[in-house]
């Protein structure tokens, strides 16, 4: 095996310092055992690098874009016939892809490198102990996604009618009373929000509250 | 608008729009998914989650820490999953059990068809311990420092470092292994 241990991944990565660095090439150059060692190290790095890129399917990002409207996307779990019932580009494992029906919960036993078989269980239990963490973080995700989107919708609308009340209303008034000067009537079958002052000549009214404005004295 | 453009203009900084985070991470976030989960199904799942915790914290996102924080929530949350599925499957497995197992040791016929080199990889990748795999992935389809792996994984970087080398060890007596497999097969058809 080799002298170097982990000083030769290091070595292939990069990651050694210049003083390590120069030892662990010393001793490549003398030993031909650490170098095979060296390029078989090089060789998977290589092939790990290689690899194609995986692209996610168009359906797919449609559903990650899709999770902008709360209440789509991550509520409803797609149906299971489309995923994983076609083999998974570049996958070599038969084990992931014909699973009908479990998108979503998961907790498929697939990816340790444990081979040993266990005994037989109580399926049942297992069954709904396996498939609630993962819904329930689901859910969790997905209550927080909908109270994120309402509580920033809301926090919009109640910023604009705050906002637009006071800014609005002088302005209103005003022509409100402009109109009636002008029109010599007083009668401005307008928007709720305009008070109409009856005589122009009682602008304090204005200011006192608006179901007074409209009072005949 | 390649992804990579994504990080690197702060100056005229605004807080990206989903459909933005999509388009520029999505792909990005799969690739990773997929190599570390090895297969679609739990690829699209993994995916779909990091998203989700995007989503939710979107609003306190600063610029320059995007990428960094895809890598970690992806990784992290693949790790927690696959420590999930260990803990199952020491309690034992479900009914359907059986029908897994079966592909756990290819079938001739299957290994045939698997040599297909991507699939190699991917295979000898699948059969590391998460532990193990993860940094690797970071480091050889990533690119990442083993610094940036070491706060992507929050463990120390001499961790990191012996993670990388034995995994990358097991990768390649696994690769040797299919490969003789592979070449017994091919002796045995001929």
């Amino acid at each position: 095996m080799s002298h170097l241990g982990e000083r030769l991944s290091a070595l292939v990565d990069g990651e050694l310092g210049n003083a390590d660095r120069e030892r662990v090439l010393g001793h490549l150059a003398r030993c031909q055992n650490c170098r095979f060692e060296a390029d078989m190290l090089r060789a998977v790095k290589r092939r790990l690098r290689d690899l194609g890129p995986a692209e996610p399917s168009a359906d797919f990002l449609g559903r990650l874009s899709a999770m902008t409207a709360p209440g789509t996307g991550p509520i409803d779990p797609p149906a299971s016939g489309g995923f994983g019932s076609s083999p998974p580009l570049g996958s070599s494992r038969p084990v992931g892809s014909q699973w009908p029906g479990s998108f979503g919960r998961g907790a498929r036993p697939s990816l340790a490198v444990d081979t040993t078989v266990p005994a037989e269980v109580d399926t049942a239990r297992q069954r709904s102990v396996r498939a609630w963490p993962r819904w329930n973080r689901t859910r969790f995700a997905v209550a927080g996604a909908s109270f994120v989107a309402v509580a920033l919708s809301t926090a919009f609308m109640a910023g604009e009618e705050g906002a637009s009340a006071p800014a609005v209303s002088p302005p209103l008034s005003d022509f409100a009373v402009e109109h009636a000067v002008v029109s010599k009537n007083a009668s401005l079958p307008g928007p709720m929000t305009v008070p109409v002052p009856a005589p122009p000549a009682i602008p304090t009214d204005d200011a006192s509250g608006r179901p007074g404005a409209a009072d005949p004295r | 608008m390649a992804g990579t453009d994504a990080a690197v203009d702060f100056d005229q900084w605004e807080p990206p729009s989903w459909d933005e985070v999509v388009r520029n991470h999505s792909a990005r976030v799969y690739r990773l998914a997929y190599r570390l989960t090895g297969n679609q199904h739990d690829a699209e799942d993994l995916t779909q989650e990091v998203f989700i915790r995007v989503f939710r914290s979107l609003a306190n996102y600063t610029p320059g820490t995007f990428e960094g924080w895809l890598h970690r929530i992806t990784t992290n949350l693949f790790l927690d999953l696959a420590r999930r599925r260990a803990r199952i499957r020491f309690e034992g497995l479900p009914d359907t059990a059986d029908d897994r197992l079966e592909g756990r040791e290819p079938s001739p016929a299957q290994a045939y068809d698997d040599r297909h080199f991507d699939a190699d990889v991917q295979a000898a990748l699948d059969a590391l311990a998460p532990e193990f795999r993860a940094p690797v992935v970071l480091c050889d389809i990533e690119g990442l420092s083993y610094e940036e792996i070491a706060a992507t994984l929050g463990v120390k970087l001499g961790t990191v470092r012996s993670r990388i080398h034995r995994g990358r060890a097991q990768l390649r007596a696994a690769l040797d292994h299919r490969r003789r497999v592979a070449a017994e097969q091919t002796r045995e058809g001929a």
